[in-house]
């Protein structure tokens, strides 16, 4: 079990970078997920831990030793590979006691370093056969198992549950975690589904196109995201987005004019969630839309409304639609919503749009409140 | 339901459908099987009279005689089997008539066959006067064995060279990025598809000049630089199948780069391996060309070369014995055939991408 400290780690490809130079800390035994869309540099952070690849500047450091000059074989990293990467030729059993071959260890030792390991992930009746005759369930939990026999300083997932099915994934999840806690080895997961990171780790490491959008806990990274990105990235349905304008403490948005928090000039994005909206009275709101689509989910209604300022979604808790397709209805949000942020995509932290109630001082007249 | 018949449907004949379907699968089974046969034919002929030809006298009549017996039990054999395979499914014991099948087969060919047959063909296992006519020629002719043994030493050593160098070749150009691969590759291809016989004689020369002539290691050389490029090109594209992920994953495993290649990558492209290896030895076993031009002393010659001086007498060639050396000459490429064909076959989908 180690620390890691990634010191302005960069990755280049001949001419293209790969990976921007990047800061890191793993605490020891913490459970963190690299979270970021296809091709933002996920696995290539992960190999340059295993030292499969060498970075292009920068230090990685286990425990404070840098381990830059010191080779993939004597890292003691435990690996699962996306495509589990499984040895054809030899049987679950061989696979699993492979990396024991080459620590000097005794036989019987081995042996039960390798029965240990394939009970932990519950495979111990499949010892004796090859990897082809095992579903993809049963190949990823052998590929666990040959990660943890050698008792590694780290454990590197890249995209272990993306081959299996809906139902295996959440099992698997909770499994992971579970497992984790209890054998509480410092483990990385590269993942591109934000679900399978929130739920998992302690800490999400959102990356975007080669660098660090946001570090953080899951619910800091729904609650504040530091930019767009990471808003639009976290969270299912996605956040909606306003464009608006922002003069001085007012923010024009469609044909709606409304109070900003703080004086602000210049092009704004506001982005707030579908299940942050509340639907109310369109007296009582100081932003108006209309029904045009009605998806009933189950547990939650989920409608398009369309309003001068573009589309919005909103997630309403109930069974039954409680609104008709043309219907006008008001949306508010709770204060401090919804998030503002500036034209570089970045979050203005303490800046608000207030979309709270109107309170009714007569009928059919709206008073900003402040 | 006279009363919903509104509009007329036509009712379909299931029956008419039924016999159609069988029709068709029946047809195109026979259609196959037909096919096949008569390809075959050609194919196996020439095997079946090489055989015929080499136990029988040089007696003409006797050699129609055992020709045309053995084509009847054969078609027999055949019509057998097919009936027999075809109704499997239904019989409740094809082990007892597949047994019984052989046994008449066994039978008709001991008492029709075996009467006609002779080993003095092959007279020249034994005995190396094999023109009969004194000792005259027995200097220049070596034993079959001396020649089965070049032939052997050729093949074997050529197909251990190649291999040896072959493999660590296709590994670096499947695996490594180097400046001017992709032409290496090209390369490759153009020297395989080059006429090695233009090079005759400048191979000759240069083997002259080495001291090489004349010895089999020189022949070795020249052969296995020859059969390299398709065997590079060839092991590369089994190499290629084998995903990095696995030698990435071995690596942090802890093994070395060469223990990766040994434990993982090299079991992977066994099948390779051995159906390289067998079309190398091949290539050896049946060199002619090469063999005739670079060894001039025919103390060591190989069994190509045995058999064309058998065809070669001045009193008329005996084609008994020269399909009896052919027999010969055969057998050993057939015993590697059944031992290795399982991976041959697998080279259509495992190795030539590129
Ligand atoms: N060996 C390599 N050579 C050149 N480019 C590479 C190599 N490996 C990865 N890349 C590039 O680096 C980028 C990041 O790749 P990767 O780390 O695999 O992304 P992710 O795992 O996040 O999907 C991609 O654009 C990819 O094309
Ligand atoms: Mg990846």
């Amino acid at each position: 079990m180690a620390r890691i400290t990634l010191e302005n780690v960069s990755k280049s490809w001949g001419e293209t970078q790969v990976l921007q130079p990047m800061n890191l800390e793993i605490a020891e035994g913490e459970f963190v997920a690299l979270l970021g869309p296809s091709g933002c540099g996920k696995s290539t952070t992960l190999f340059l831990l295993a030292g499969l690849y060498a970075p292009t500047g920068g230090t990685i450091a286990f425990d404070g030793h840098s381990v830059n000059r010191i080779d993939t074989r004597d890292r003691n990293v435990g690996i699962v590979f996306q495509s589990y990467a499984l040895y054809p030729n030899l049987t679950v059993r061989q696979n699993i006691a492979f990396p024991l071959r080459f620590k000097s260890m005794p036989r019987d030792e081995a042996a039960r370093r390798v029965t240990e390991a394939a009970n932990l992930v519950q495979i111990g009746a499949l010892l004796d056969r090859r990897p082809a005759q095992l579903s993809g369930g049963q190949q990823q939990r052998v590929a666990l198992a040959r990660a943890l026999v050698k008792e590694p300083n780290v454990l590197l997932l890249d995209e272990p549950l993306s081959n299996l099915d809906a139902t295996l994934r959440t099992a698997m999840r909770a499994e992971l975690k579970s497992l984790q806690k209890r054998l509480g080895i410092t483990t990385l997961i590269v993942t591109h589904d934000q679900i399978e990171a929130t739920t998992m780790a302690d800490r999400v490491i959102c990356m975007n196109a080669g660098a660090i959008a946001q570090i953080g806990s899951p619910a800091d990274l729904y609650r504040r995201p530091n930019d767009l990105f990471v808003a639009g990235f976290i969270g299912s349905p996605p956040m909606n987005r306003l464009t608006a304008t922002a003069s001085d403490r007012r923010a024009q948005i469609g044909t709606t004019t409304l109070a900003l928090s703080a004086g602000h000039d210049g092009d704004i994005t506001l982005g707030i969630r579908p299940e942050d909206i509340a639907l109310v009275a369109p007296e009582a709101a100081r932003l108006v839309g209309e029904v045009a689509v009605i998806e009933p989910m189950g547990r939650e209604v989920f409608y398009t409304l369309s309003t001068s300022a573009g589309a919005l979604n909103v997630l309403e808790h109930g069974e039954t639609a409680r609104h008709a397709l043309g219907d006008r209805v008001g949306l508010t949000c709770k204060p401090g919503l919804p998030l503002v942020f500036d034209e570089q995509g970045r979050r203005i932290a303490d800046l608000s749009v207030d979309l709270s109630p109107v309170a009714l001082v007569s009928a059919g007249q709206l008073e900003p409140q402040s | 339901m006279a009363n919903h018949a509104l509009v007329a449907v036509p009712s379909t004949d299931w029956a008419r459908l039924e016999r159609r379907g069988l029709v068709n699968r029946t047809g195109l089974l026979t259609a196959v099987i037909v096919f096949l046969t008569v390809v075959s034919m050609p194919l196996l002929l020439p095997y079946l009279w090489l055989a015929v030809k080499s136990f029988t006298t040089s007696d003409d009549r006797i050699g129609h005689l055992v020709l045309w017996r053995v084509g009847l039990i054969a078609v027999l054999a055949y019509a057998g089997a097919l009936i027999l395979a075809l109704s499997t499914a239904r019989l409740r014991h094809p082990a007892l008539l597949w047994f019984a099948l052989a046994a008449v087969v066994v039978l008709l060919t001991a008492v029709f066959v075996l009467p006609h047959l002779t080993l003095a063909n092959y007279r020249f296992l034994w005995h190396r006067d094999i023109g009969e006519t004194g000792t005259s020629r027995q200097d220049l002719m070596p034993s079959v064995w001396a020649a089965l043994t070049s032939s052997l030493l050729l093949a074997v050593a050529q197909t251990t060279l190649v291999m040896l160098t072959a493999t660590p070749a296709a590994y670096a150009l499947s695996r490594f990025a180097f400046a001017g691969r992709e032409n290496l590759l090209r390369g490759l291809l153009l020297l395989h598809a080059f006429p090695a016989l233009a090079l005759t004689v400048a191979i000759f020369v240069q083997l002259h000049y080495m001291g090489l002539l004349n010895a089999l290691p020189g022949v070795v050389l020249v052969m296995s630089a020859l059969e390299l490029p398709f065997a590079i090109f060839i092991l590369k594209g089994f190499f290629d199948t084998v995903p990095w992920d696995i030698e990435m994953s071995a690596l942090t495993d802890g093994a070395t780069r060469s223990q990766v290649f040994r434990l993982i990558v090299l079991p992977q492209v066994r099948g390779g391996l051995i159906a390289v290896a067998t079309f190398t030895f091949l290539r050896g076993w049946e060199e002619y060309v090469f063999v005739q031009t670079l060894l001039i002393d025919k103390s060591q010659m190989t069994m190509s070369l045995y058999l064309f001086y058998v065809a070669q007498d001045s009193m008329g060639a005996d084609y008994g014995m020269v399909a009896a050396v052919g027999m010969v000459y055969l057998l050993p490429v057939l015993i590697l055939y059944v031992f290795t064909q399982k991976y041959i076959t697998q080279m259509n989908f495992g190795g030539i991408k590129g």
